[in-house]
């Protein structure tokens, strides 16, 4: 468990610095160091919390209740870091624009979820024909 | 250490008589050898050394730093690696199922995922083991697919 935490930390540190260092290329004056540190603080406590409901099945054993719950911590994820990055702003316009975002992160994980059970449904399919086939 | 070679035409089935004061790690690590070029494996069982031919193993598990084997009704400790056994297994129908377990495919019937996202594997004699989804590509290969 220590090695899969570690590894997985790594990881979401690994993007959160991609991500700074692209948008440190496009407003370079807005990213600082201390909008990463905040961002990493925000974005490992999520992360964590996302590991252990997978790994301990913390709210439920069955997975798309699992998947729901890291669905909504990572909306959570990006909205207070754009809130951090002093993007939230209390208007309509940045409302409905954050409100796409949210629903495009949603929709996009949650098609990621389906491809990824779709192409493992194929997999264990052809696998149990060949061990069926084995057996005969 | 000492080796001695004695040559006898008359003899039907070659024999390998080992003789020590006592059994070392290095005996066994000896033992598991020989019994790999045979396509049999070495286990432990109630102080017993015996050889297993390989068709009637169903899995091999590591736990806490010793490997066990399993055939359809007894348990036997492993005198190798779960490395080396993994190794000498390559081109055999046994696959890499998990972090700590290589399984044979001929004893498996299938695989079939869990409402908690696990998979599990049933094998011919009814017991179930747990398949770790990065080695479902490792299954793939072995089985040809």
């Amino acid at each position: 468990m220590k090695t899969d935490l570690k590894n997985y930390l790594f990881s979401v540190m690994g993007m959160n610095a991609c991500i700074f260092f692209f948008l440190s290329l496009l407003v370079p004056n807005a990213v600082t160091v201390k909008l990463f540190h905040l961002m990493v603080c925000v974005s490992i406590p999520f992360s964590i919390f996302s590991f252990l409901t997978f790994r301990y099945q913390l709210f439920s054993k069955h997975i798309w209740i699992r998947r729901a719950v890291v669905i909504a911590f990572s909306v959570a994820n990006i909205l207070l870091n754009s809130y951090l990055f002093g993007y939230l702003q209390p208007t309509k316009k940045h409302y409905t624009i954050y409100g796409i975002a949210v629903l495009g992160t949603m929709l996009l994980l949650i098609f990621t979820y389906y491809l990824s059970d779709k192409i493992e449904k194929k997999n264990l399919k052809a696998i149990n024909q060949k061990l069926q086939n084995n057996k005969d | 250490m000492k080796i001695t070679i004695q040559e006898n035409p008359n003899i039907a089935e070659t024999q390998i008589h080992i003789v020590c004061a006592e059994m070392t790690p290095e005996i066994e690590e000896i033992v598991a050898n020989i019994g790999l070029i045979g396509h049999t494996f070495a286990g432990k069982k109630d102080g017993e050394i015996f050889f297993i031919p390989m068709k009637d193993i169903f899995y091999f598990e590591s736990v806490d730093g010793k490997v066990f084997f399993y055939t359809a009704l007894e348990c036997y400790e492993a005198t190798a690696r779960l490395y080396k056994i993994e190794e000498t297994l390559q081109n055999a129908k046994f696959a890499r199922i998990s972090k700590n377990t290589i399984a044979n495919l001929s004893k498996m019937k299938s695989i079939k995922p869990e409402e908690n996202s696990r998979l599990l594997a049933t094998l011919t004699n009814g017991e179930k083991i747990i398949v770790s989804r990065q080695y479902v590509t490792e299954i793939k290969k072995k089985l040809g697919v």
